[in-house]
């Protein structure tokens, strides 16, 4: 699997952008897996040899994870990374069945229009009850913005797909006559 | 509608959705809340998917994943691969076939540093197949000896295949990837094995490599401690109780930054110049290890909401329940499903299968009694025979691109003896349960 998608060699420049965005958030999601590589080793290291482990390593990458997975997400789908199953082969790629690729991706994208909507909900509701972690005393709501942030990344991409698939159905259709 | 009723309309529904491709993980998703929201109303299903999102993704196991996963990324890319290659080489290389059972020793120690069938497959595969080609090697036993040493990297720990089914079954990831070492070793026994018989009767398929010299042998074993270290102390760790999966992987994945760091600036072609590639190759595997995240995170989201919507429709307690009042033979019942498991892995990629059936299949086998870590090493095993079975293999793809002038027809031949191999593998599992389970049950707690 390739890190770049060949389809998106010719894009315009929304897709462009959404790829620039994406593909620098889910960077950020690399340095975030980085700083959980090494709050781990830290608390190993204090354990072992200090006897002082790091109470909240715990937490630290519980959240850390929220962050990983959801600056992914977006850069996963743009690159074709998410897992579909192919029972018809090539049937699907023809002009005339690319509309049902187009409802897929639509179908997907108000999915995750919905997940966003609902996190979004629970953010508020968290910042207005002011939860935190058990040790760190973190505020939690931050991080149910970034899940609401990730989700609404991603609708984007496959409303961008969905478009696409739409477009290019509309070309080969014409092409082909 | 009966809560059955929706159930299966609900499965048909998922089948029809994934039929026309949508991604797995939307699939369920979308499947898991409709479901939820008829038989339990919308407001809770709404509920679940502004909880759930979150809540699932803030999990220290799930954390294994991506550290494992840059662990193996960069072992990769500071070139794992060849220091193994030339260590199995210059110790089997001099064998009748021994360059193809070199192969399936370095798929076999790069997947104790790699959870992914795929990567091992490609990284040995990108060393091993030109030297094969050089020596002389039939196609067929070149491309099939890659395509199933590269099974190996799930079985072997760290496998995400592990992590997955372990999430999935809320069982523990140490455990299991204890359970796969020793099964992992005796199938790449029974690989090797499968070589020395095709080379018996066709001594002209593989012609032995150069004998190296014991001082060539050495250098080659110091060369590759390196990663071998790596390997050693993150699983080492968990067997002997110092580290939990996400410290170990932790651990690894620091060791394998530093190893890469020692690899840029040994090349002596300046600090800033080493510090560019370091950070280069890092970018990179970082990048990687966000998506395959995503990628996994995505389908286990997915299984996360659609698995209580099927235990709600109660299919899979009625299944089991069936399947126990018809008082067959737990063995006989566990061998249709190993049976239906091998087809359906002809069609389907090995993630989407265990996630898409465990929910039925799991209540299944654990009421029969079987042992739930001894069935995660079978159904790993035999997740890997889709891999490298037709139409739809995986590991057969990305080894056509490596190999790019060996038909595609002939690979699959060329897999024939090793996944009989893998089905003796499976039947000494099945006959000794011990042999996966005794390793985790010494394990130091």
């Amino acid at each position: 699997m390739t890190a770049h998608d060949p389809s998106w060699s010719g894009a315009g420049p929304i897709e462009r952008t959404l790829a620039a965005v994406s593909r620098r958030i889910a960077e950020a999601g690399g340095i975030v897996i980085l700083a959980m590589m090494l709050v781990a080793v830290l608390d190993v290291v204090l354990r072992y040899v200090f006897n002082a482990p790091l109470s909240s390593s715990y937490e630290l990458i519980q959240l850390g994870m929220v962050l990983v997975v959801y600056c992914g997400l977006a850069w996963c789908g743009l690159t074709g990374g998410h897992i579909a199953v192919n029972f018809v082969g090539a049937l699907l790629n023809r002009p005339r069945l690319r509309w049902l690729n187009a409802v897929v991706h639509g179908v997907g994208a108000i999915l995750f229009l919905v997940i966003a909507w609902r996190s979004t909900g629970e953010a508020v509701k968290y910042f207005a009850s002011g939860e935190t972690t058990n040790m760190l005393k973190a505020p939690l709501f931050p991080f149910l913005a970034a899940v609401a942030a990730g989700a609404l990344l991603y609708a984007v991409t496959l409303a961008l797909l969905s478009v696409k698939a739409l477009r290019s159905a509309g070309e080969s259709g014409g092409g082909h006559g | 509608m009966t809560p059955t009723a929706i159930g299966i309309a609900g499965m048909v529904a998922l089948f029809a959705l994934l039929g026309v491709r949508m991604p797995v993980g939307i699939a369920m998703l979308l499947v898991g809340v409709v479901g939820f929201g008829v038989l339990a109303g919308w407001a809770p299903a709404l509920a679940t998917l502004g909880s759930m999102p979150f809540e699932y993704s803030r999990s220290v196991d799930l954390a294994v994943i991506p550290l494992f996963v840059l662990m193996g990324n960069l072992c990769g890319a500071s070139g794992a691969s060849r220091d193994l290659y030339r260590l199995a080489y210059a110790w089997v290389g001099h064998w009748r076939g021994g360059l193809a059972s070199a192969t399936v020793v370095a798929c076999s120690s790069f997947a104790a540093v790699s959870g992914s069938s795929l990567a091992t497959a490609v990284t040995i595969g990108k060393v091993a197949l030109p030297e094969m080609e050089r020596y002389g090697y039939d196609a067929r036993l070149a491309t099939g000896c890659v395509a199933a040493g590269g099974t190996l990297g799930i079985l072997i720990p760290p496998s995400t295949g592990f992590i997955v089914y372990a999430l999935l079954t809320e069982q523990s990831i140490g455990r299991l990837f204890l359970a796969g070492v020793v099964p992992g070793l005796l199938l790449s026994a029974l690989f090797i094995a499968a070589i020395v018989l095709i080379t018996w009767i066709r001594p002209e398929y593989g012609p032995p490599g150069a004998r190296a010299a014991w001082g060539v042998r050495i250098r080659a074993l110091v060369e590759a401690s390196g990663i071998l270290g790596i390997a050693v102390i993150s699983i080492g760790g968990i067997y002997a109780g110092v580290f939990t999966p996400t410290e170990a992987a932790s651990v690894g994945a620091f060791l394998a930054l530093g190893f890469a760091a020692w690899r840029c600036f040994r090349q002596g072609a300046g600090p800033l110049h080493a510090l560019a590639r370091l950070t280069n190759t890092t970018r990179e595997a970082l990048l990687d290890t966000v998506r395959v995240t995503a990628m996994v995170f995505l389908i286990l989201i997915g299984a996360q909401i659609f698995s209580p919507f099927l235990a709600l429709t109660q299919i899979p307690s009625d299944l089991a329940g069936m399947l126990q009042g018809l008082n067959l033979p737990p063995m006989a019942v566990m061998l249709v499903l190993l049976l239906v498991y091998v087809i359906l892995g002809m069609f389907m990629e090995g993630f989407s299968m265990m996630v898409l059936t465990l929910p039925i299949v799991f209540p299944i086998v654990t009421q029969l009694g079987f042992d739930p870590i001894w069935f995660g090493v079978i159904m790993v095993i035999v997740l890997e025979m889709g891999l490298i079975t037709p139409p739809v293999g995986m590991n057969v793809y990305v080894i056509k691109g490596v190999a790019a002038s060996v038909p595609m027809r002939q690979i699959f031949v060329g897999i024939l003896p090793f996944l009989a191999a893998m089905m003796v593998c499976v039947g000494l599992l099945l006959a000794l349960p011990k042999i996966a389970l005794w390793l985790p049950a010494s394990m130091v707690r």
